[in-house]
């Protein structure tokens, strides 16, 4: 079992039980992370998440976890977004109207569009070399969103062919952001997480 | 490129897994989470547990139930189906450990709660549960088992699928669930004037009828349930057969892979 603890955000929208399984498959600790004073001995951050923006990020500032996010990743310690957590990494989103978000990763959150989601498995296109994506490029990961991270081509590591490339994964030096969920997408998932945390936390 | 996906469906019954043949008659199987394991070990695309005990004075979710299996260590997302009737039902499963749910007595009692849970969940994590029979005119109807009679779905309905509330409907051949190889296509056409997504189920259990409905380019997924329990890596044999269809692609591995 590995010393480094793995941090989860833990605000409510959505299912942290899955992923800290995962994590723990992979040999690591991990702790639900729901007040600031959480996040001192962390060694990297997952933030896990389904719903809406709207209510995540509301649910975030209502545990005033905003600001030791975004302290955490300046201070150049990695984070993960999965899913919506990974749109939250974003900008701004329009989901529901207009709602800020983390503003780690430059990006807007729209709405899918024709068709109106991404449900099931997709293979990761990689874009961009990148050590901790390369190695699965073609695998299959399980998708399930209507909103989708527009982000400019510098950050974009790979994405996911619907007619049209969707946006899979972002990167940002120490944050990184996978738009399908590894923590479901059994052992091509466990791989390409395990590598995350692992080059991350060694970076 | 988007796959298509192979469900496998665990129907519940007094918390245990059960052979159903059509809704009528069922044989035990065992304990819900054993099945999921074995499915999630085989590479089902997804899994659906579906309780059709759940009405009455046990008309709501079986959280416990849904920890339970989402936390066995099973990594294939998980659909759940039984008792939901709110938002917070919804909520709840989610947060339990479901990456989608199945609404079935509230297209009945309360299609506006669907609206709300959409606005919550997102419609992705929706699919809508219809339950169909074949008239006596060779025409399909929405089967409402509470009350034991057939209907037309009402706009109500339509409109539900139509504003993109639901991302797929659950489309069960509800005479024909359970028996070999007997799916009913001409089913498919009450959804035909609709682009809405339809996931097959009900008595899907040979290659023919598996290409069949994989081919239709409004089949996003087929799921099979009681013919996933005759013998190991059922899930592998099946895609094996189906090689040449837009699914993902069988994999056979231990279930400690780290």
């Amino acid at each position: 079992m590995s010393q480094v603890i793995v941090g989860l955000v833990d605000y409510g929208a959505g299912n942290c039980n899955s992923v800290r399984n995962t994590v723990s498959k992979l040999g690591y600790r991990s702790r639900l992370i729901s007040n600031p004073e959480d996040f001192d001995d962390i060694g990297i951050l997952l933030i896990p998440g389904v719903g809406a923006f709207s209510s995540a990020m509301k649910a975030l500032s209502e545990l005033e976890l905003i600001e030791p996010i975004r302290k955490f990743a300046h201070q150049g310690r990695p984070v993960i977004g999965i899913c919506l957590g990974m749109q939250l990494l974003a900008d701004i989103s329009y989901e529901l109207g207009i709602t800020r978000g983390l503003e780690l990763i430059p990006g807007e959150v729209k709405a899918v569009s024709e068709p109106k989601w991404h449900i099931g498995w997709n293979a990761l296109e990689v874009i961009k070399q990148d050590s901790i994506a390369s190695e699965s490029n073609g695998d299959s990961f399980y998708f399930n969103h209507s909103y989708e991270f527009m982000a400019p081509q510098e950050y974009i590591i790979g994405v996911a062919r619907l007619g049209r490339p969707v946006v899979a994964m972002v990167r940002n030096k120490n944050i990184c952001g996978f738009q399908f969920h590894p923590e479901k997408s059994q052992v091509a998932g466990m791989h390409l997480l395990g590598r995350a945390i692992e080059e991350l936390i060694n970076a | 490129m988007l796959r298509k996906r192979l469900i496998g469906v665990i129907t519940i019954l007094n918390g245990l897994a059960v052979q159903s043949f059509s809704y009528k008659r069922y044989l035990p199987l065992g304990r819900p989470e054993c099945i999921a394991e074995n499915l999630d070990r085989w590479g089902a695309d997804e899994i659906l547990i579906q309780l059709i005990d759940r009405t009455g004075e046990l008309s709501s979710p079986d959280i416990d139930l849904v920890k339970k299996i989402a936390n066995s260590g099973i990594s294939t997302p998980l659909i759940y189906a039984g008792g939901i009737l709110s938002e917070t039902d919804a909520a709840n499963v989610i947060r339990a450990g479901a990456d989608r749910i199945c609404i079935d007595q509230l297209l009945n009692t309360n299609p506006q709660e669907i609206r709300n849970i959409a606005h919550r969940l997102g419609a992705q994590a929706i699919i809508a549960s219809f339950p169909l029979a074949m008239g006596e005119n060779n025409k399909p109807y929405w089967y409402d088992y509470r009350e034991n009679h057939t209907k037309d779905l009402n706009e109500e309905i339509l409109s539900l699928i139509n504003d993109h509330v639901i991302s797929e409907v659950l489309l069960t051949d509800y005479q024909h669930e359970g028996i070999p190889n007997s799916f009913d296509f001409k089913l498919l056409s009450m959804f035909s004037n609709n682009k809405i997504p339809l996931i097959l189920f009900g008595g899907l259990s040979e290659q023919e009828q598996f290409e069949q409905a994989l081919l239709n380019p409004q089949v996003s997924a087929v799921a099979v349930g009681n013919f996933l329990n005759y013998r190991e890596h059922s899930i592998q044999l099946i895609k094996s057969k189906l090689d040449v269809m837009p699914i993902r692609s069988p994999f056979y591995c231990e279930r400690s892979v780290i």
